[in-house]
């Protein structure tokens, strides 16, 4: 009552399930007893009334994941509880023993964890795990328990359930062990739900099933659900009351509508502001912060010059056995230069093959690949052409020289930066290989390009690992740009950033695209973020291009039934004022 | 597939204080505080030190003869005169063990650098060639493998004859195969990483990939282990010279001063005691360092 | 199914084929001619005529793939040749002295997991991280002593100061406990290091968070769900260590003045007793390779996750 945060619609009776007051969490510094411990939650509180769903959302590093945990008692090694409290049905959680603890674990409060692919023990069966959930607390016998583990396990809307309950989880697919975990979290009906990025581990048209299946059932039995996310759009669908977090603290918390609509804290402005929602964009209108395509491309009727043409594009992979996996099939595509082509698609739908494909990173099956007018896959080679034998050398040779022309920047700036060179010889890197200017002029160039993705030159003698995630997504476009290519391939560039630095480096590039007349094919599952920077846009599924055109006509009118199913997945429509 | 990396902490830690943040620290001066944090390890570093002492100026430690006794002063206890006693000849065991330091370390280290250069070569060659090559060297380890390393080490000895370059050849030929995968793991890794493609697709040279990001980056695990296996060199060094087959008797060698005690078990404990203690001492702070080299890899990543 | 096992088979069979060799290639090809080793060496005064027939009798005079391929095929009928010194056939010198070898090590590989496997669970059991440090501080210490001295120290210590237990020789059970316990240490160890890490790592599992988070007890959580996933590395390694101890016998018996094997093993290479280590080789790849087809077939019932993957890549 006396709490200090902005908190409207906070308990004014004892109503609350579940009471989390000035919560403090300290991790020990390098995970063993040494040195001071680091406090990352600073006296957090919020509220859960029954049948509730409240979103707590901040990026990574917020707290907001340590907080479900310490409200679970499942801090990981060196992590404890330093202060407050945290109270369950009037119970003080932390004032509990081991033993009482686990009482209230499972049944009292249920845990849906981050990623399904690895929070499924793999050497026992699904149907058992669930049921064990009953036998530990006492629900059922063995067999009873088994049996309820396939009901369970149906309800979770998992299909044949009694075959599936037989299967170990690496025979699942990632939204089925899933379901399985939140049959787990919901056995013995618990009163509240801690969903911790129940579904950031899965492809958006899944993760849409997902919530509206746990929606759903917590709906049904009166189920309160503290959902943890990084996704505002996620929050804004789903969430009753959203608690906003960062750097350890709650900045704001309030009803949905009202975070959303008329956020308080400046961090919470930026946020909103930041987050890719694809209401946002239609809102907004188009071409918000894309670089207009030069009017050369098309202007004089004649057709638009092309720095890429992709033509019937294919790449099979040899799977075990006789089968072939047809990765990318008769793909075709065109990008003038100044523009922005982004692919999108789920895992799996050969998007990235592609990507790697044009890099000459990879040797296309079938299918012309144009870039500048040269046919890379006439230089790698395809199965069923050859390259010649005797013009291997001058094709290498070629093939290097396109390199200069086509650079990339690739997904996970955390991998893509050797960590043993510092961050100017990693720019200079290109300049190098290619022999260009000696030593002190290489410096000058990779210092002019660090400068023009807004680096602070004092970067350039530090480690990669010293940077932050964004600023290391600087560094690879700086490389990607140092030798002035016409095209650069962006490969999920912002997949692994948090939303407020996803939309700076989506800036960046294409003001640096305006600047540069850079062509880019843009990799992307994210709608939000291609609906962002993209002039065109392919949509692929399972190998094929099933549709394409301009961003705006693909969005606003999708022509295939799929590219709907996808917009309709997007979460955040609630982002988008009325 | 949506890859949603976890930075690491450090990582994430510090995107709030992008502009002048302090520099780290000297290496040196890290990995002082790094070691003195840590008692064993200390005490690993002190030994080590004094096994390295002991190999290089065995007169600082101990002046006196190690070939000749006093035959008076034979079999003699553990006193303040002769700290490990003598032996029935009246010799300074204690000496007898600093001066044959030289010999056993220099037979453990050549026994590393052969295996280091043999394996380590093959693992290279079979990580970045790939294909029919790679498939060829691992058959080849994968029957080294299937040989217990102690056996293979007595058949290499067997053709070679006895003396303490053949011990350590032969230690090296067996634990060649352990480097030989290790650097191949290392290489595919390596390989893989984005770097490696990222410096591709920017058109760096094959030759350049692999002299500039790959083998740096391959080099720390292997010199682990490399450190891991000079404990086990010395172990299968003078377990091998304990078994008659190093040099020839007046020469102190660690194995071969406890094997010479073993007629004195029931009445000169000391004699098998002390030299078998050194060994233990020695193998431990190798493989104490060992870890500590790993786990400093590990924050480094 | 039955596609894997004749894969593996095959395997198995040019391991085999390639242990032979290798031996030969280390043993035949490089100096050291068992004829000079039989007649005595350089200063031999063995006759022109005394020569000739030794060199019959191992087929010396022909051409080295000649003699190798008759070797081969020799061994594949189990015939390795006759010991260069006792004249002994190698295969009955091998067999006879192999089940005391067995006896050895068959008890030290029981010790060694018994008290490795028991000294990791109850590491990683353990709240306290005093006891936690302790125990798994004593792996470390006990995979750095060699063999032969801890066999010394034993029979300083338990033989002549307590005259508990025998110090030498090969009779009943009472001759085994030190020599099996001196070659368990390092084994142990290793078992225990092994272990130890894999239930680690099992126990920092996402998974085990799940049946945290769902009420199950601590015993629960580590014996039902990470010791199970921590026990496949660990099996391998005792798979290996089966076929090591058979080799470390050579130092432990020669400790304890024990027959068997290793002893046989030992004499040989001090003679230079070519056939006879042949053999020794051969024979230890031959269990290295029954090891693992034993394990191969294990490992499916531990994981369900081999088979599958298995059976696609066969």
């Amino acid at each position: 009552m006396t709490d200090e945060a902005a908190v409207d619609g906070g308990p004014e009776d004892g109503s609350a399930l579940l009471e989390v007051r000035d919560l403090r969490v300290a991790y020990a510094a390098g995970g063993g007893s040494r040195g001071m411990p680091r406090e990352v939650v600073h006296g957090v509180s919020l509220t859960v009334r029954p049948g509730e769903v409240v979103a707590v959302v901040g990026e990574s590093g917020s707290g907001k994941s340590t907080t479900a945990h310490a409200v679970l008692g499942l801090l990981p090694l060196g992590g404890e509880v330093t202060g407050g409290e945290v109270r369950f049905q009037g119970r003080d959680l932390l004032a509990l023993d081991e033993r009482r603890m686990r009482a209230v674990r499972g049944a009292g409060i249920g845990f849906i964890p981050q990623d399904p692919t690895v929070s499924l023990n793999p050497v026992r069966r699904v149907g058992d795990q669930v049921a064990e959930a009953l036998l530990v607390h006492g629900l059922a016998d063995g067999r009873g328990a088994r049996a309820r583990a396939v009901e369970l396990l149906a309800e979770a809307g998992l299909p044949a359930p009694h075959v599936r309950a037989r299967q170990y989880p690496h025979e699942l697919s990632g939204g089925m062990r899933q379901r399985v975990l939140i049959a787990i979290a919901l056995a013995c009906r618990p009163r509240l739900v801690v969903a911790d990025e129940p579904t950031s581990a899965l492809d958006v048209t899944v993760q849409r099933q997902i919530l509206d299946h746990v929606a759903g059932l917590t709906r049904e039995n009166g189920t309160a659900v503290l959902l943890i996310t990084h996704d505002l759009g996620v929050a804004s669908d789903r969430a009753d009351r959203i608690v906003v977090m960062s750097g350890g603290e709650v900045v704001e918390e309030g009803p949905a509508a009202r975070v959303l609509r008329e956020p308080v804290h400046p961090y919470t402005k930026n946020l909103t502001a930041a987050a890719p929602g694809l209401g946002a964009w239609r809102t907004v209108g188009r071409g918000d912060s894309r670089a207009a395509v030069p009017s050369s491309a098309s202007a004089d009727g004649t057709a638009p010059r092309r720095i890429v043409d992709v033509n019937g594009l294919g790449k099979d992979f040899p799977l075990p056995g006789k089968a072939v996996l047809h990765a990318v099939e008769d793909v075709s595509f065109h990008i003038a230069p100044g523009e922005t082509f982004a692919l999108v698609g789920e895992s799996g739908s050969g998007k990235s093959t592609t990507a790697r494909l044009v890099l000459g990173l990879e040797r296309a099956t079938a299918g012309r690949i144009e870039v500048a007018g040269v046919d890379v896959a006439a230089l790698t080679g395809t199965d069923d052409r050859p390259r010649p034998r005797g013009g291997r050398r001058a094709a290498a040779r070629e093939l290097r020289g396109l390199r200069r022309r086509v650079q990339v920047v690739s997904q996970n700036p955390y991998a893509s930066l050797d960590p043993r060179f510092s961050v100017g010889d990693v720019i200079a890197e290109p300049l190098r290989a290619f022999g260009v200017g000696d030593r002190a002029e290489r410096r000058e160039l990779a210092a002019a390009s660090a400068a023009q993705v807004a680096l602070p030159p004092d970067v350039l003698t530090r480690r990669p690992a010293e940077l932050s995630g964004g600023q290391r997504q600087r560094v690879a476009i700086a490389r990607a740009l140092v030798l002035r290519p016409d095209v650069v391939v962006c490969d999920e560039p912002t997949s692994a950033l948090d939303v407020s630095v996803q939309a700076q480096i989506l800036d960046l590039l294409t003001g640096l695209q305006h600047e540069l007349g850079l062509a880019l094919l843009f990799i992307s599952h994210d709608l939000a973020v291609v609906a962002r920077i993209a002039h065109r846009v392919g949509v692929m599924r399972r190998g094929r291009l099933v549709e394409s055109g301009p961003v705006e006509r693909v969005l606003a009118d999708p022509a295939h039934a799929y590219t709907r199913e996808l917009l309709d997945a997007v979460p955040g429509r609630r982002l988008a004022p009325v | 597939m949506t890859v949603l990396a976890t930075p690491p902490a450090h990582a994430t830690a510090d995107a709030a204080s992008s502009g002048g943040t302090a520099r780290p620290p000297g290496r040196v001066r890290a990995a002082v505080r790094f070691t003195v944090r840590r008692p064993g390890l200390l005490l690993s570093v002190l030994v080590a030190a004094l096994v390295l002492l002991a190999a290089v100026a065995p007169a600082v430690l101990a002046g006196g003869d190690p070939l000749t006794g006093v035959p008076a002063e034979k079999l003699q206890g553990p006193s303040a005169d002769h700290l490990f006693g003598t032996d029935q000849l009246g010799r300074d065991v204690f000496t007898r063990v600093v001066h044959g330091t030289s010999l056993s370390l220099r037979a453990s280290a050549l026994a590393v650098l052969v295996a280091l250069a043999a394996g380590g070569s093959l693992g290279l060659v079979a990580g970045f060639a790939g294909g029919f090559v790679d498939d060829a060297v691992m058959r080849l380890v994968d029957v080294l493998q299937a040989i217990p390393r102690l056996l293979l080490s007595l058949a290499v000895i067997t053709a070679l004859g006895f003396g303490t370059t053949k011990i350590a050849l032969a230690v090296g030929v067996a634990a060649a195969a352990v480097f030989a995968r290790v650097m191949r793991a290392e290489v595919l890794r390596v390989r893989g990483a984005g770097y490696v493609e990222a410096a591709r697709a920017s058109g760096v040279r094959p030759g350049a990939v692999l002299l500039r990001h790959v083998l740096p980056n391959a080099w720390g695990p292997v010199l682990v282990i490399a450190a891991l296996e000079f404990g086990v060199s010395i172990l299968a060094v003078s377990s091998l010279s304990f078994l008659g087959f190093g040099a020839a008797p007046p020469t102190p060698e660690w194995g071969a001063l406890v094997a010479d005690g073993r007629n004195f078990v029931a009445t000169a404990w000391w004699l098998t005691t002390f030299p078998g203690l050194v060994v233990a001492a020695t193998v431990l702070a190798a493989n104490r360092i060992s870890r500590a080299l790993d786990t400093e890899r590990g924050d480094d990543r | 199914m039955a596609r894997y096992l004749l894969r593996r088979l095959l395997q198995a069979l040019f391991v085999l084929w390639a242990a032979f060799t290798l031996s030969y290639a280390i043993l035949f090809v490089l100096p050291g001619d068992p004829v000079d080793i039989k007649l005595g060496g350089i200063e031999s005064t063995a006759t022109p005529a005394e020569i000739a027939a030794v060199r019959d009798k191992y087929g010396i005079g022909e051409p080295l793939p000649v003699q190798y391929a008759k070797a081969l095929r020799n061994a594949v009928q189990g015939d390795f040749g006759h010991s260069v010194q006792s004249g002994a056939d190698v295969r009955t010198t091998i067999t006879d002295a192999l089940p005391e070898t067995l006896k050895l090590t068959g008890f030290a590989l029981l010790l060694a997991v018994v008290f490795g496997g028991g000294i990791a669970l109850l590491a990683t059991y353990a709240r306290n991280r005093a006891i936690r440090r302790l125990l798994l501080s004593i792996p470390a210490v006990g995979i750095s002593m060699p063999a032969f001295w801890v066999g010394l120290v034993l029979i300083q210590v338990v033989s002549f100061q307590w005259r508990a237990l025998p110090a030498l020789g090969n009779d009943g059970f009472d001759s085994l406990v030190l020599p099996g316990i001196t070659m368990a240490l390092p084994a142990g160890a290793f078992i225990a290091q092994v272990l130890a890490k894999s239930m680690t790592t099992a126990l920092a599992a996402p998974y085990v968070d799940t049946a945290r988070a769902k009420g199950a007890g601590r015993a629960r959580i580590h014996l039902r769900h990470a010791l199970r996933n921590a026990s496949l590395p660990t099996l391998t390694v005792v798979g290996v260590l089966a076929g090591n101890l058979l080799t470390e016998s050579v130092v432990v018996e020669t400790v304890f003045s024990r027959a068997g094997l290793g002893r046989v093993t030992a004499f040989a290479v001090d003679r230079q007793d070519i056939p006879v280590v042949q053999g020794v080789v051969v024979l230890s790849a031959l269990v290295f390779v029954v090891v693992s087809l034993a394990l191969d077939l294990l490992y499916p019932v531990l994981d369900p996750r081999v088979t599958t993957a298995r059976a696609a890549a066969a």
